[in-house]
């Protein structure tokens, strides 16, 4: 008898609608109903322990595809670190983070009915050596808040740049804001075009 | 058939369904843990499936993927663009050739180590990482091929005591191709093999190294 064969069952309710839908997407895929579900639920408790709500997953997948359509890499922290401590304040470096913003910006804004939300999703999956980030808007004015305990002056100059680029992207001005050892918090007011 | 009753419940119709035991159990420990029902953490699981569907994706390929995200970020990557990280570096290595190439060199050398330590001959007694554990290159091009994405070849070859690696990423710049080489040389030469030959050209890193058998543990190389 198969180890799954072996482990008892029981019933739990479900939406008729949901379960409808799903039973035929495993028939469009050809599988089995039942193992289908089975299969569902245990991703379910699968991402939950990698930490990601399963909802967040979708939004997930396509700041991966944003990233692999501007052309990303996964790049090793310390080297990006060690190149930030001896050449942070370096303005060529400086500007590289604006110009590398904005073209994230200009993309999101073309491409998405809310780049701010996308922006915010954006920064927490690429750089999740942060520890918050979020947006709180108040009409037209935009703040960013990001908090890492790992990111230093220089680090949080940098991220600062980018921000300013890719809000410039979008079609906010920077307005002031405060950058210091662990936290950047700058805000924007909409550009009148 | 697996789902028999409909029931009407608040006007919302449902039905219910037979699923595995100790899947529903955690769900619920799941559910408990948010201060959800089983109930709603099962349609909120079965509404994900969907809104996967909708967007053409498998969800079973959309964990492949977070996992991947979570296993990068655990070992110390973060997402970066490629012709950003191509200048930094440029800029960095102008300033600093040698700083440039010795923070490669002790990435590479960090990823060795790391790769090794995963295996469970690599530790001795004593507690210091084995030299007789060899890098699991397979698991080496592995991560490079993970990482970088834009690869239009990677490869890895042992033969007898010698391994070829050959990597070619065109948009990859000269000074890159320079600091990637150096993050390989790092990873072999902390796992106890000597570069035969190396050839570095922009977005093509051709080395050819051999195992050195005395290769010592902790202290030496790895």
């Amino acid at each position: 008898m198969k180890e799954t064969e072996k482990r008892g069952k029981k019933l739990v309710y479900i939406s008729e609608d949901l379960l409808d839908k799903v039973a035929l997407i495993s028939k469009q895929r050809g599988e089995s109903t039942v193992r289908f579900i089975e299969d569902l639920l245990a991703q379910a408790v699968r991402i939950d322990r990698l930490g990601f709500a399963y909802r967040e997953i979708a939004d997930l997948l396509e700041m991966v595809h944003v990233q692999r359509v501007l052309g990303s890499s996964f790049v090793p922290l310390d080297v990006m670190n060690s190149i930030c401590e001896r050449n942070g304040r370096d303005e060529g470096m400086l500007k590289e983070w604006y110009d590398s913003g904005r073209t994230y910006g200009i993309y999101i804004r073309d491409k998405y009915d809310d780049p701010i939300q996308i922006l915010e999703t954006m920064l927490r999956v690429m750089r999740w050596d942060l520890n918050e980030v979020d947006a709180r808007r108040d009409g037209e004015r935009v703040v960013f808040r990001c908090v890492s305990t790992s990111l230093s002056k220089d680090g949080a100059e940098w991220l600062a740049r980018f921000l300013e680029g890719a809000m410039d992207g979008i079609g906010y001005q920077k307005e002031g804001g405060e950058v210091m050892k662990g936290l950047a918090l700058l805000s924007f007011r909409k550009r009148v075009s | 058939m697996s789902w028999k009753e409909v029931l009407s419940l608040g006007g919302e119709r449902r039905k219910t369904f037979v699923a595995r035991e100790d899947l529903l159990e955690e769900m619920s420990i799941m559910a408990k843990s948010k201060g959800k029902t089983l109930y709603e953490t099962v349609n909120e699981t079965f509404e994900s499936a969907l809104a996967f569907n909708s967007l053409g994706l498998n969800p079973k390929d959309a964990l492949k993927d977070c996992g991947k995200l979570k296993s990068l970020q655990e070992r110390g990557y973060v997402l970066c663009l490629e012709n950003l990280w191509s200048d930094i570096n440029t800029i960095a290595f102008m300033h600093s050739k040698e700083k440039s190439m010795e923070a490669w060199y002790a990435a590479g050398r960090w990823l060795a180590m790391r790769l090794k330590s995963n295996r469970s001959d690599s530790i001795s007694g004593s507690g210091s990482l084995s030299g007789s554990a060899r890098l699991q290159l397979e698991d080496l091009r592995e991560e490079l091929a993970s990482t970088i994405w834009n690869l239009a070849e990677l490869s890895v070859e042992e033969k007898g005591e010698e391994v070829r690696v050959n990597l070619i990423s065109p948009r990859m710049s000269k000074e890159l191709s320079e600091l990637v080489s150096t993050f390989l040389s790092g990873a072999f030469e902390a796992s106890g093999y000597e570069a035969v030959e190396k050839s570095v050209r922009t977005g093509n890193i051709r080395h050819l190294y051999r195992y050195r058998k005395s290769a010592s543990g902790g202290s030496g190389g790895l």
